[in-house]
Formats: C-alpha cells, sequence, structure tokens
C-alpha cells in the first residue's frame, strides 16, 4: 500500500533520514523511538510537507514524494499532526466538515462519514456547536482524529496522538484506533510502546534516522532491546 | 451574547443614535458622512478580506486602486468612451495584476515573518506610484461627467446624489464577500487558511491557490472602486497612499476579521469628519478626530485584553 525506499530527508544541510525503507500494507503499524530519532521527519515526508532529496515513496502504486500536501490528501492519506492544527475559530460540526468538503472524493459522502466519527467519538455529537480552540486536548485530539477520518483517507497517519493526554484518555484513543484498523490501514508514531503495541501489528524502531528494528507486535514486544529501552522492564 | 458582541452592538447603536442627532442639527452633514463612510468602506473592504481574512499585509493597497483608476482613465481617454464603461475590463484587468503580483512577490513571503510582507508591500506600492508618475506625470486628471453633478432636493437640504454609488458599492462587496466565504467552497478554504495555513494543507486545501485568488478578488474590488473613484474625483499618482493608512486602521478598529464591523467602523469615521467640518472653520480638523478615533479604538482593545 504505502512503500518508502531508501529515503534521505532533512532540513537544510542537516540530513535527519538516511536511506530509510519501511512499508506499510495493511492493519496497524507503529513507528517507535525516542525524540529526535526522526519519526515526524519521516511522516512529513510521506505527507509532503517535508522534501524528499533521495528515494521514493509510493502510494498505491504511485509515486507521491515531493508532491504537494493537498494532492497526498486528495489521494487517500489523511493525517493526524503532533499539534493537531485545528482551526480554533471554527466549531467541531465546522472542523470536521471542512475535512470532507475539501476532499473531492469524500464531499458527497460527508453526511455519512460524519455519522461514522460520531459513532467513534460519542463526545464530538454532544459538542458540534463549541469552537475547537475552546476545547480540552484529550477532546482536541479526538476530533483531530475525526477530522482525518471526514476525507475518508485509505491510510491514516497519526503522529504521537498520546502526547499531552491522561492515561486513561490514551487507553480509550488505542481502543478505538484498534476498532478503526479494520476498515483503513494505520500509521502511528508513539513514544508509548506498551500502549500501542495492544494495536498495532507490526512495527519499526527508528533511532538517529535509521530503522534499527522491524517485526510483528508480538515479535517487539519480546525483544529484549525493546524491553529494557521502551517498556521500561 | 459574549463581551464582545454587547460593545459591538452597543457600537452600533451609539453611531445610530449620533446620526440621528447630527441629523436634527445638520442634515447635509449626515448625506456627506454616508456618502464618505461609503467611500472608506467600498476601499476598506477589499483590505478586510486580505488582512482580515487571510493575513496579507498589503500596503500597496491604495496604490492598486490608484492604478485601477488610471486604467479606466487611459480607457476612457484612448477610445472616447465613459469611464463606467471601463469597469469590467478594469476588472478583469486588476484580478489578473493581483494574480501576478501574489506569485511573483508575494507567495515568497507568506511562510516569513510578517515585516518581510510590510517591506515588500511598501516597495511594490512605490514602483506603482513611481511608475504611474513616469507614464503619467504628476498632473492631476479628472474626467467632468455631468451625471455626477447630479443632485436632489429633500425639504430644504440638497445635496449631491451620484456618491451614493459608494455607499451601495460597499453594501453590495459586504454582500458579495459575506456569502463568498460563507457559501462558496474556496471561501471556505480562505477561512480555513487563516485561521492555519497548515491545517489547511492537510485537509486538502490548496494552500497558495487559495492565496492567490484570495488576493486577485481583493484586486478586482480595488478594480471597481478605482473605476468609480476616477469618475468622482481628480487622480493623480499619490492619491492612493492615504486610503491605505486608512483602510488599515478601519480594519484595526473593525476588528481583524470582522466584515460586517468595516461598515459600522466607516459610518462613525465618515459622520464624525463630515459633522466637524460642518462646524464653522472645523474643516482643518478633520484629520484630528480620525487619528482621535484610532488612538480610541486601540485603547479600548488593549484594555480589553487584546482578546478582540
Amino acid at each position: 500500500m504505502l512503500t518508502v525506499e531508501n529515503v534521505d530527508c532533512g532540513y537544510g544541510r542537516l540530513q535527519v533520514l538516511r536511506d530509510l525503507s519501511m512499508e506499510v500494507a495493511g492493519g496497524a503499524v507503529g513507528l517507535f523511538g525516542p525524540n529526535g530519532a526522526g519519526k515526524t521527519t519521516l511522516i512529513n515526508a510521506i505527507m509532503g510537507i517535508n522534501r524528499v532529496t533521495a528515494g521514493s515513496i509510493t502510494f498505491e502504486g504511485r509515486g507521491i514524494h515531493n508532491r504537494p500536501t493537498h494532492e497526498i490528501v486528495h489521494g487517500g492519506i489523511a493525517l493526524v499532526p503532533q499539534e493537531r492544527e485545528l482551526f480554533p475559530g471554527m466549531t467541531v460540526l465546522e472542523n470536521l466538515r471542512i475535512g470532507a468538503e475539501q476532499v473531492p472524493h469524500a464531499r458527497d459522502r460527508g453526511e455519512e462519514t460524519l455519522e461514522t466519527v460520531f459513532g467513534y467519538f460519542p463526545i464530538l455529537r454532544e459538542r458540534t456547536k463549541q469552537l475547537a480552540g475552546t476545547m480540552s486536548g484529550g477532546q482536541q485530539r479526538m476530533l483531530a482524529v475525526g477530522r482525518a477520518l471526514m476525507a475518508l483517507p485509505r491510510l491514516l497517519i497519526l503522529d504521537e496522538p498520546s502526547l499531552g493526554l491522561q492515561p486513561s484518555i490514551v487507553h480509550e484513543l488505542f481502543t478505538i484506533l484498534g476498532e478503526m484498523k479494520e476498515h483503513v490501514a494505520v500509521l502511528v508514531t508513539e513514544q508509548n510502546v506498551r500502549e500501542s503495541l495492544r494495536t498495532v501489528d507490526r512495527g519499526y524502531v527508528l533511532e538517529n534516522g535509521r530503522i534499527v528494528l522491524r517485526g510483528t507486535a508480538d515479535e517487539l514486544a519480546n525483544d529484549p532491546e525493546v524491553e529494557r529501552s521502551y517498556l521500561g522492564l | 451574547m459574549t463581551g464582545f458582541k454587547r460593545l459591538q452592538v452597543a457600537l452600533s447603536v451609539a453611531a445610530g443614535i449620533a446620526v440621528v442627532a447630527l441629523f436634527l442639527w445638520r442634515p447635509t452633514a449626515v448625506v456627506y458622512g454616508l456618502q464618505r463612510a461609503g467611500l472608506y468602506a467600498s476601499i476598506a473592504l477589499p483590505m478586510a478580506l486580505v488582512l482580515g481574512i487571510v493575513h496579507i499585509v498589503n500596503l500597496a493597497h491604495g496604490e492598486m486602486m490608484m492604478v485601477a483608476a488610471y486604467l479606466s482613465y487611459a480607457a476612457a481617454r484612448a477610445l472616447g468612451i465613459d469611464p463606467l464603461l471601463a469597469l469590467v475590463p478594469t476588472t478583469i484587468v486588476m484580478f489578473i495584476v493581483g494574480i501576478v503580483l501574489y506569485r511573483l512577490t508575494i507567495s515568497r513571503t507568506v511562510d516569513g515573518p510578517e515585516l518581510n510582507q510590510l517591506i515588500l508591500t511598501f516597495g511594490i506600492a512605490m514602483v506603482l506610484g513611481q511608475a504611474v508618475n513616469m507614464i503619467a506625470t504628476s498632473q492631476p486628471r479628472k474626467i467632468s461627467l455631468d451625471y455626477v453633478s447630479a443632485s436632489a432636493t429633500v425639504g430644504d437640504v440638497s445635496f449631491g446624489v451620484y456618491d451614493f454609488v459608494f455607499v451601495a458599492l460597499a453594501a453590495a462587496s459586504l454582500a458579495g464577500l459575506y456569502l463568498f466565504l460563507k457559501k462558496t467552497r474556496l471561501g471556505q478554504a480562505a477561512t480555513a487558511v487563516g485561521q492555519n495555513p497548515r491545517g489547511a494543507r492537510i485537509v486538502g486545501i490548496d494552500v497558495q491557490r487559495t492565496y492567490t485568488i484570495v488576493f486577485a478578488i481583493s484586486a478586482a474590488l480595488l478594480g471597481i472602486v478605482g473605476t468609480f473613484f476616477m469618475t468622482k474625483f481628480s487622480i493623480f499618482p499619490t492619491v492612493g497612499g492615504s486610503y491605505t493608512m486608512r483602510s488599515f486602521s478601519l480594519v484595526a478598529m473593525a476588528g481583524i476579521g470582522n466584515l460586517p464591523m468595516i461598515v459600522v467602523s466607516s459610518v462613525i469615521l465618515g459622520v464624525s469628519e463630515a459633522a466637524i467640518q460642518a462646524v464653522p472653520h472645523g474643516g482643518g480638523w478633520s484629520p484630528l478626530v480620525f487619528f482621535g478615533l484610532i488612538i480610541l479604538a486601540i485603547m479600548i482593545r488593549s484594555f480589553r485584553g487584546g482578546r478582540a
């Protein structure tokens, strides 16, 4: 589905990703690693936000690297960024509607998708008229996920969805992601490895811009290196 | 109702009462004040769109209107037609000018600090002003038109009626912009880009295209205003500059992104200037009213904690 091959990427003279290859074939894939490992850089390269200087990224057989972000979104990939990037002066409903309205294939099915999103996040239905900027962090995160789903993506990317959320909400969010992955492929970057290993099928560990470990969720959970570095045992 | 909404309603009501009181004292001052308000609002509304909605600072705003006025003037002189017939071609040309200006210059500043935009558009203003100065010289130009001096008498008050076109223009611009922002996909995209450009691109909005078209719409509106402006007033290369400043101040008074308040602010400004001029020897004081109101508006805003 999504294939990243031998990608180099960075900011100016600072090279962050070196000869990086990974793929998402379906289900849920985790991308783990410490701060500064290059997780967000990779996500932004996939989304066309960062420039790829070597290698290729293909989605459903089409090369998407260095394409404008809006084209990539129209092509079926949606992002829930770390900073959420909601429209603070719009209501919850307006934020959701605009998620479908600007994407040609999602536009006509907007009302239908809205019901799906409310099914995942009932709290959003209660808050439709509230301004997005006035909601709590956890609710904003749910709204950002909902807005991304409105674009009817075939691949949903979440960048550190648990960041700044209390454990019970993180748990709830990953439970919902577990339901979602039956319908849409999910790529999620996380520092909360324990929680996300419950949900993902496969995972990659990224360090200093390179993939140092890859495998199924079980393999990663039982890997002594992962246990020591990320599960704190 | 939020505190800010209440303040807006209070201001609008106060402005209304002041207008009625002035009408009882000097009816003509009200008529001229409203006409002036129409002119101010029709020039400020395109700026409210680019500054208030998508946050582009354009110091060449008045100069762009001046260029539009000269375009219509040149078309009318060259072809021997009524300047108002030049309205459509001038508007189209200005739309294209807007696209070119944005793509060539302003697009390079939208990701940088706002100061870059300020300096860039200040430079554009100078280039436009001096280019017109070189081509058309600084001599004031005016085409005299019979219908511009039409007047009406109501009771014992008589006044020019042509200037009401600016009131109509302001009303039409406001209605048009409102429908554009609320009802069209591009208008929604513009609002989204203004609130969060990074958020806009990840919901599938072509951010650069949105900026381009919004800027071009503003330029096209200035094409319309400029054409009407030159039917009424003499034009010269520096005629636009003061309107940049006025438009800026009106947008600041109205609150960023608040289009209807532009009209209220324009009425307050236009009518108070006309009121001062109605006082014998008061004409010279009208700039004081203008700056006084700006200082007042900024003070009220800062006392309110900058929430608006």
